[in-house]
């Protein structure tokens, strides 16, 4: 679905030109979730912003349905680190603001945002403000507001990162199952290196410098559940992450 | 209208007025009730036409230094090159005391209502623009590509983003805006001039009338809590959000 070639990031500090990273090659297809994992700085963040058309590529190519990807694209959808929702918006309206700046009536937008909103079990919160709403609420509402723009493609940018580790473990196999059932493609950036395992079925693992890899496809999206987070595969995985991130 | 606070606020200046009427027992401070006697004499004497022309003359001023002073100041806040230019000219002529100006804008605008109006706007429009720029210089960057990654294009993220997010801060700055315009309001009603609740105080003043002078004074108060609460209104109106913590 989606294809990076050659990919470059660099910044530019007093003067000098400092590389996040380059050479960047990988894809990401649906079915097969890719985890992003890496220190602080290494380019995580940026990378998604480029995979989303927030930013050009000073570098390297990206490939969408097989086309040059420039600027935003309709079927990909971002969910930011701190949410992203606009605090003077309502959880409808904050949800449904992507359909209504893509000039969706209101009646379709409703139509369209509601479901989500029931499907994510935040449908009684329609007209609370995002500062009335928890941690896990906020994500809900961004992932819904994601949703709502039927991406094919998910971009998830340290998505639990500030939740308990109860709604987190929630939150995750609610993506899971999203995922599965509309066939998205997911990338999915995190500290995390138990989340990455969970989550990706694939691992892009950036280092300083560099990068590699991994597949982590010991079982299929169906199977992860709370038992696989207990299963030896999934601790040697986590094992394998984290020897890499050592490196 | 008047909710709790408003009435203890209410109770609290009166309060305090006729305990200093009292200690001085000065003509020059009477007592409030004797003000309030003197009301209706005031309004026979046109007090309700003067007050009509200053909120005229106010409610215009703080208008035009909105509709360009926002605007400016988000344009300036959202580009970082312009304002760096633009900003030194603005701190240069923000502080001079712009009543200087005086005997140039009655040569440029005559003894009319206009040049009240334009040396009013001019003092406001600055406190405006500071605050307006400084609210879009400081919005969350995050809510900006938080729109940008929906598609939006450059008005719908003004529009969603940018001045939502600077409301808040632009009422405020109405806010001071209105306490200042009154200030100005009394000097720029004190000179060429026959009409305006500045003119009616001065005029009384001159005639040793206190009580109608104090009417006047009174006058401008109402003018302010009805500026004041407007723009409260609005506030809880149009952000609503802030009060649903």
């Amino acid at each position: 679905m989606i294809e990076v070639q050659n990919l470059a990031a660099s910044y530019s500090e007093k003067g000098t030109k400092k590389v996040v990273f380059e050479s960047l090659t990988f894809e990401v297809s649906s079915g097969v979730p890719l985890s992003v994992i890496g220190p602080s700085g290494c380019g995580k963040t940026t990378l998604l912003y480029l995979l989303s058309g927030l930013k050009k590529p000073e570098k390297g190519e990206i490939l969408f349905r097989g086309e040059r990807l420039n600027g935003h694209q309709r079927e990909i959808a971002l969910v930011l680190q701190h949410y992203g929702l606009l605090p003077w918006k309502t959880v409808f309206q904050n949800a449904s603001l992507g359909l209504r700046i893509r000039g969706f009536s209101k009646k379709e937008t409703k139509e369209t945002v509601l479901p989500i909103l029931r499907e994510l079990t935040i449908d009684h919160l329609l007209d609370r403000f995002p500062n009335q709403l928890s941690g896990g609420e906020k994500q809900r509402v961004a992932i819904a507001r994601a949703l709502a723009l039927r991406p094919s493609l998910l971009l998830l940018d340290e998505p639990f990162s500030s939740l308990d580790a109860f709604t987190r473990e929630h939150l995750q196999n609610l993506i899971l199952n999203i995922c599965r059932q509309r066939e998205l493609a997911l990338v999915h950036v995190t500290h995390s290196i138990e989340e990455a395992v969970f989550l990706g079925e694939k691992a892009l693992v950036m280092n300083e410098g560099g990068y590699d890899l991994l597949s982590i496809n010991g079982v299929g999206m169906v199977e992860r559940n709370s038992e696989y987070r207990k299963s030896d595969l999934f601790h040697q995985y986590c094992n394998l992450l984290r020897g890499y991130l050592k490196r | 209208m008047f909710k709790g606070r408003t009435l203890l606020a209410v109770a609290v200046v009166f309060g305090v007025w006729y305990l200093l009427a009292y200690i001085f027992k000065t003509q020059i401070l009477p007592y409030p009730h004797l003000v309030f006697s003197a009301l209706l004499p005031s309004l026979g004497k046109g007090l309700g036409g003067h007050f009509m022309v200053s909120a005229y003359r106010i409610l215009l001023s703080l208008l035009w230094a909105l509709i360009l002073a926002v605007p400016f100041g988000l344009y300036l806040g959202r580009r970082k090159r312009i304002d760096e230019l633009v900003s030194p000219m603005i701190y240069l002529i923000y502080p001079i005391p712009k009543i200087v100006f005086l005997p140039l804008i009655l040569l440029l605008f005559g003894l009319g209502d206009l040049s009240k109006i334009f040396i009013i706007f001019i003092i406001v429009f600055f406190q405006i623009l500071v605050t307006t720029r400084d609210a879009a210089k400081g919005i969350d960057e995050e809510q900006i590509l938080s729109v940008l990654s929906l598609g939006a294009r450059p008005k719908q993220i003004f529009l969603h983003a940018i001045f939502p997010a600077c409301l808040p801060k632009i009422l405020t700055s109405l806010r001071i805006s209105i306490g200042t315009s009154i200030a100005v309001l009394f000097f720029v009603e004190s000179f060429a001039t026959e009409n305006g609740l500045g003119f009616f105080i001065l005029d009384a003043w001159s005639t040793l009338d206190y009580l109608s002078m104090y009417t006047g004074i009174m006058g401008m108060g109402v003018l302010g809590v009805i500026l004041y609460e407007g723009v409260d209104r609005i506030e809880r109106k149009y952000c609503r959000w802030m009060f649903n913590a």
